[in-house]
């Protein structure tokens, strides 16, 4: 028997080499009884002169039986009462699954970069792409906007309220009045100006940024500009 | 009690049914995340996110045959999670031995649950040594049962690709378990 098995595995290793290969692709289906009978055969027949493959496939046999067992784990007493304590105090609630939703965008690694580049994609759409009809840009047209449109609108209940004759019973209080008047009015044009100097220094501020990292790339070097000798 | 009715039930806001509910699954879900991350206490946490996600999500609770994947899903985001706020999956599974007592033990004689247990440690520590994505297909594949097609839209993968990525697992773990002396 020895010599039979000797000169198979003679043949084998000049001919195709052992099938070990082939039933290590096969053990896992083998050990399950997955295996179409004529393979199983095959496969049964290989085993009973291959001590290697034996091991594997009583290795594979055992973790099959032992693997289900891992699925199903015991969490302790305590945990069945703790899962009931937190969701005893939850009831459904309608914003839930929008602020889980966010919740999970805030978790993701990447929001701060996404942040990061809508932020400075905005900035350069303020400061750096006209608007059509207004011959600038984003930045500057929209404080243009304001003191054109948004700030008369605003104004309009103070002046009214400063031109128009006070009703009857404001007219005991009138000097109180004015007072408060002029000094809403005092306020809110200084708060305009601090806003509409804000922009203009920021306008300023990010277009010098703008012109001084643009400026190496176009202006030659000071070498370049050294006459030749 | 049908696992349809008892659905059923839990889905109107039952809460004894509620309870049978924890009761019925949280060795699989507890079970499932302890072998992603490791730790019995970080598993216990996640397990009892899962839950709530779970309560806070009863009307989209699907019904029994897509139940379990369902659950495992959230287990297993739930997981990832963690692993994102951490930066890295936890080192190598560094758990003790001592620490694999809550993993089942079947009823017999002595010597034959001391002999399983021998076993179940060293099938335990095979799986610690797999690769991550190996362990994950024997998790999700033979230790929880999972179909290719379950597992496959679970993780977002053609089926073909599950399958070649369940059979590179098998042999892993069949090489660490001939290389440890593992047998029936």
């Amino acid at each position: 028997m020895n010599q039979s098995f000797d000169l198979t595995a003679s043949i084998l290793q000049l001919t195709s080499g052992p099938a070990c290969g082939r039933l290590h692709d096969l053990a896992w289906d083998l050990a399950a009884g997955q295996l179409d009978p004529e393979t199983t055969d095959l496969a049964r027949q290989h085993l009973d002169h291959c001590a290697a493959c034996r091991a594997r496939l009583a290795s594979l046999e055992a973790a099959q039986r032992l693997l289900p067992g891992f699925a199903d784990l015991d969490p302790g007493e305590a945990f069945a009462g703790a899962v009931l304590a937190r969701t005893r105090s939850l009831r459904p609630q309608a914003l839930d699954p929008f602020l889980e939703g966010w919740a999970r965008l805030m978790r993701r690694p990447r929001a701060a970069l996404e942040a990061a580049y809508l932020a400075t994609a905005a900035g350069l759409i303020c400061t750096q792409i006209p608007v059509p009809g207004f011959d600038r840009t984003a930045g500057p047209a929209l404080v243009t906007l304001i003191r054109r449109d948004v700030r008369p609108l605003a104004e309009a209940p103070l002046r009214q309220a400063w031109s128009s004759p006070l009703p009857a019973p404001a007219v005991a209080a009138a000097p109180s009045t004015h007072r408060l008047l002029r000094s809403a009015q005092a306020a809110w044009s200084r708060l305009t100006g601090r806003f509409q100097r804000g922009g203009q220094d920021l306008t300023r501020t990010l277009r010098a940024l703008y012109e001084r990292l643009r400026k190496p790339a176009t202006e030659p070097s000071p070498a370049s500009k050294r006459p030749a000798p | 009690m049908e696992p349809g009715a008892l659905l059923q039930r839990v889905r109107a806001g039952d809460e004894l049914a509620w309870e049978a509910f924890v009761r019925q699954h949280q060795g699989r879900i507890f079970g499932l995340a302890y072998h992603y991350v490791g730790h019995t206490e970080d598993a216990r946490d996640l397990a009892q996110e899962t839950f709530v996600h779970i309560y806070r999500n009863l009307a989209r609770l699907p019904d029994d045959p897509g139940l379990l994947p369902w659950m495992l899903c959230i287990t297993r985001n739930l997981c990832m999670d963690l692993f994102r706020r951490r930066r890295a999956r936890p080192p190598a599974w560094d758990i003790p031995v001592e620490d694999l007592g809550h993993l089942a033990a079947p009823d017999g004689d002595p010597e034959q649950q001391l002999h399983d247990r021998a076993r179940r440690e060293l099938v335990h520590r095979a799986l610690r040594e797999l690769t991550d994505l190996n362990r994950e297909m024997i998790l999700l594949k033979d230790i929880q049962g999972l179909t290719l097609d379950e597992i496959a839209g679970l993780l977002g993968i053609p089926v073909g690709t599950a399958k070649s990525r369940s059979n590179r697992a098998r042999l892993e773990l069949a090489e660490k378990l001939v290389a440890m002396g593992v047998s029936s």
